[in-house]
Order: structure tokens, then sequence, then C-alpha cells
């Protein structure tokens, strides 16, 4: 069940729209409102408490970096471009904002929907790949004390790397640790004798 | 008469591969204009302005084009797929018309300039599945034509299922017009699932339909009252095109013909001398029928044919119809409506009349109209565990009257 998809509700978020009183705005107000979503907007500048929103919609034409309460690679939330002009500078700043998704001006009845669907999603599938990515390099940073463990239990043991290793994996399976923590358990017990550390 | 003239167009494909139910549109908006010109309640009249896209997507906004700027029709009554229906909706945009779109579809829509009065996801596939599943399981066979509507309407089903256990045991789609569903038979043959689920349009319905009661003569596991078919637009209208091959499929509908209300008995009697007593009624005639009938009164209560006079007004307050008071939501435009199940029984062909058609028999009715949910905002079919504490998640929006049924299809 867990690979089906559901579908998409946007019943309940917030939604925060940065934009200058128009009928763009308007527009999209409607459709968020049908939607289920609860809106507020600002214009010219976001207050700091948007940044609690679950979404921002911000205009891509009249729009710079000063409106926004946090730093341009900060991307806190699913963001969706209000486009008028294509020209790529416009384009392009939105991008390095935030924007995974746009609306074309003039706004009509259709086209919010499925934007909420696209930003959402991307926005979840970056998360999820920034934090394996954070993982792995947390994980990738340990590859001495793995090392410098096996080396340990090679000499304690007085066996070869393989079997080391092996002890090594049984012992974080059990403990329910992965294999880097329980490396830096043992280098730690072992009374630390490099301090945790290689010197290169 | 010095009655002002009010130009409505009326589009539909009387030609083309479903003119069937293209006609029945098109009499449905032309004997209301008749009605309503002929009653003497109103100080306009309504002026008929034709046009038939012969069942073509890329003739719908020609043909719109044509009614709203060389007719000045801002009004439009009809399109029946949802393919068309988008064809039209710049063309609305730019005049700033109206369209009424009476079709049952698969919803994710709410245009500024549609006034949508026929049935949404939420106010068909759904009640249809609570009334199914738990008489005859959860195991479902899907099938469609290979559209907009079978994907989407299958993808509900397939929602429905998975939030009570249900399994899919297939989901099969063929070309629109193709009849070869041989392999389609076998299949379902196999893996007996519980009921089946048709979303096949035209003549693939028609051979598919024809084939399973072949079936079901020589395997009694699937005699519809044991592994029924069900449809979500299955109407009267195509009843006579499938004759035998019609008898025991479920159909969900906000209309059917055996609806017994005064109203409806009053409308079949009127219909029944225009167009004789061999003419079924269908919600594809209905449709169009009370819509130019909501436009009329919406029009006399406001004093205004404006777009967005009209829309204003069909949001303040609900207005009758020949059968029903209908209330638009304001927030979707779209209809409150009650969803109808029935199934189809034979008629007695042995005095040849009128008893002699097949029709729907109603077998569950909703208490009362529900409110639309064309997004499904208001639902959230996995979220079970919540099904029982009021106001929880998992409860279907309110209906008007009555307690709120759960969507939850087989009750634990």
């Amino acid at each position: 069940m867990s690979n089906l998809f559901r579908t998409p509700s946007f019943r309940g978020r917030s939604a925060s729209i940065l934009h200058k009183p128009h009928a763009d705005r308007d527009a999209v107000c409607r459709q968020l409102d049908r939607l289920g979503v609860e809106i507020s907007t600002a214009w010219p500048e976001l207050p700091a408490e948007a940044e609690q929103a679950d979404l921002l919609i911000f205009d891509a034409d009249a729009g710079h970096d000063a409106q926004f309460p946090w730093p341009v690679d900060a991307h806190p939330m699913p963001m969706i471009a209000l486009m008028g002009t294509e020209a790529p500078g416009r384009v392009e700043w939105a991008i390095r904002r935030g924007a995974i998704a746009h609306l074309n001006k003039p706004v009509t009845s259709s086209g919010v929907y499925g934007a909420l669907v696209v930003a959402q999603r991307t926005f979840a599938m970056r998360r999820a790949s920034e934090e394996r990515i954070a993982t792995l390099e947390a994980r990738l940073a340990c590859r001495p004390q793995v090392a410098e463990a096996i080396l340990l239990l090679m000499q304690h043991q007085d066996g070869d790397a393989e079997t080391a290793y092996r002890l090594l994996q049984d012992m974080a399976m059990k403990s329910r640790q992965t294999i880097e923590a329980v490396a830096g358990d043992l280098i730690e017990r072992a009374g630390g004798q490099n301090d945790g550390r290689r010197e290169a | 008469m010095g009655l002002r003239e009010i130009p409505v167009g009326v589009l539909f494909s009387k030609s083309g591969s479903y003119s069937v139910i293209g006609q029945e549109g098109y009499w449905g908006a032309r004997i209301a204009i008749d009605e309503i010109n002929a009653s003497g309640l109103f100080d306009f009249r309504f002026l008929r302005v034709d046009g038939d896209p012969a069942g073509l997507a890329e003739n719908y906004a020609v043909e719109a084009d044509r009614l709203m700027r060389e007719a000045g029709c801002r009004h439009i009554v009809g399109t029946q797929t949802s393919s068309s229906r988008k064809e039209v909706l710049p063309v609305l945009e730019r005049g700033r018309g109206l369209l009424w779109y009476t079709t049952p579809y698969e919803g994710f829509e709410s245009h500024d300039r549609v006034v949508y009065t026929g049935a949404c996801p939420n106010q068909g596939v759904v009640p249809l599945f609570r009334h199914i599943v738990p008489e005859f399981g959860r195991d479902a066979f899907l099938v469609g034509s290979n559209y907009i509507w079978g994907w989407e309407t299958n993808r509900i089903a397939r929602e429905l299922l998975a939030a009570c256990d249900g399994e899919v045991l297939g989901e099969r789609y063929v070309a629109i017009g193709d009849e070869n569903i041989a392999h389609l038979i076998a299949e379902i043959r196999e893996k007996r699932p519980s009921f089946i689920f048709n979303n096949l349009i035209g003549v693939s319905s028609y051979a598919f339909l024809r084939a399973m009661k072949e079936l079901a003569g020589e395997d009694p596991a699937f005699a519809s009252d044991r592994c029924p078919i069900l449809s979500c637009n299955l109407t009267e209208a195509e009843l006579p095109v499938l004759g035998a091959a019609a008898d025991g499929l479920i159909s969900t509908s906000t209309y059917f013909e055996t609806l017994e209300t005064p109203e409806n008995a009053a409308l079949r009697k009127r219909l029944e001398g225009m167009r004789g007593p061999e003419t079924a009624i269908s919600s594809m005639f209905v449709g169009p029928y009370e819509a130019v009938w909501l436009l009329a009164r919406a029009i006399e209560a406001c004093g205004s044919d404006h777009p967005d006079d009209v829309l204003a007004e069909l949001c303040r307050q609900s207005h009758k119809t020949p059968l029903r008071e209908i209330r638009i939501d304001p927030q979707t435009q779209h209809a409150h409506l009650q969803p109808l199940i029935a199934v189809v029984e034979a008629g007695d062909h042995s005095d040849g009349g009128a008893t002699g058609r097949s029709r729907f028999r109603i077998i569950e009715k909703t208490p009362g109209p529900l409110a639309p949910d064309p997004y499904l905002v208001h639902y959230d079919p996995l979220d079970t565990g919540t099904a029982t504490s009021p106001g929880g998640s998992a409860r279907m929006r309110a209906p008007d009257v009555g307690s709120a049924p759960k969507l939850r299809l087989v009750s634990s």
C-alpha cells in the first residue's frame, strides 16, 4: 500500500503569496481557497512568520532578494513563481530563489492545482535526496574510524581484516547501530590512543 | 410580443462517434428552451443557436467562438467529454461567457467560466463503491477506454480499494472504438474478481458487455448477482443498443428515469407525449434540460443575463427546475447532487409496449444532496483510523441532510 499513489490534498496547508494586490493574485487565491488552503498575502515584504508556511507563491516579475526574510540559498518550503516576463534573468532569479514550479500570468482557472502537486512532489524528492546525501557524507567522513576499528579488532583477535570487518558488522546489527557508530565506540573504549583520528 | 431575446448556445455532437448521447443532450436543451418560451413565466425568451462539432474535439473551440462572437451567445449549454470542455475554456475566458457543463466527469477542475451540474467523483464512484464492496467483496477488475475518464476514474477506484485492503486483480485499457476484447474476457475469467468496474465507452463497452454476458452463460460465477459489472456513466440512452447484454448492470447517476417523484412522473408524461413511449429519458437529457431551466430562473431572479450576474445569483440561493431544487456551491461552482445507484432490469416484452423496455431499478439513494468536492479535498481514503471520530478527516464532506457517511467501504 505504501507505493500507492494517493490523491494529493492540500486541505489545511498554509500558503503565503508574495505579490501586489492584482487580478492575478485574486485568481491564485480563488483556486487555493477551492483546494482548502489557508492563504496569507504579503507585499512588498514577506514577514518573518512566512517561513512557517507550507508553500510560497511569489512574483517573479517584480520580486527581489530583499523581500525575503531568509537567505537566498535557503529553500524552506516548496515555491511556485508567478511569471509574466520570461526574460532569462528573471527566470534564473526565480529558480535561484527556490521556485520548483511556475504559473504563467495572466493566471486563469487552471494550472494552480497542477503546479502545487509538482512543487510539493519535487520538494519532497529533493528533501529526501538531501537527507540521503547528508547521511552518506557523514558515514563517508567516518571511514578512518572504521579502518582503525578493524585494525584494533585484528590486533585483539589476531585475525585477518575480513573477519574483523564481519565482526564489526555483527556488532552493529546486534546493537542496531551503524558500523560507523560501533567503530567510534570501539576506539573510545580502546582508550582513544589516537584520539579517534588518524593523522594523515 | 416585445419580449427581449436572449441567445443561448446549444453545443452538442449530434453526429459523430458519440452522437447517441449528443442527441440526448441536444434534445434536453431544446425542449427546455421551448418549454420556457411557451410558459409565459418570463419577460424574455431564449433564442436557440445550435452548434454541432460532430464529435471532433478540435471543432468545439471553433463552434463555441462562432456562437459567442457571431450569434452573441454569452451562455453555452453543452460539451460532454472532458477533452471537448477543455477546448472551449479559452474561448469562454476571452469572451467572458459561461459554459453549462452537465455531464458526470472525473473532477479536478473548477473553472470560473463554467457551471458544473454533472456529478464529480465524490458524487459518483465513491458512493457506488461504498454500496458494492460490502456486498460483493473487495477484489476488483478495472477496465477502461484509453483516455482521461477511464484513467482517472480507475485511479480513484484503486485508491478506494486500497483503503479497505481490497485488491485490484487487473487493470486493462483498450483504444476508443476498439471492439477486440477477447483477451480481457480471458483474463477476467482467470482472475475471478468480486466485481468488474467498467469505464469503457461506446462500441468497446458494448462489445465487452455482450462478451461478459456470454461468459456468464458459460460460467455461473460471472452471473450479475455474483460478479456484477459497475459503471459510472451508463444511462438509459444506451440500453436499447445493449438489449439483453445490459441486464444486471449496476450504474450510478444523479438521475434515473425511474426516480419516483411527482415532478419526475410529470416530466415522463410530458415527454412521452412529445417523444413517444419508446424513448427513454436519461441523465444526458435531464442535465441540459435542467441547466437551461436553471439559467432562466437565475435570469428571472437577478434581472440580468450577464454571465457574472447569473453566476452570482446561482451562488446566492438554490433555484427550482421542473424536477428539483438545485443549489450551486459558490466555492467550486459545482452542483449539490443526490447520488443514486440502480440496476438494469429487463422489461416485460409480452405486450410489446413501453413496459418492454429495460429500465433501471433504483437500489440506493443517499439521504440527501451531497456537496460537490471536485478536488477530493474533504476526504482521505487511507485515513481509515479516524473514520469514527466526529469531524475525522476520513469523512466525506457532509451531505446537506442526515448524518455524514464515512468513506470507509467496509465497516469493521
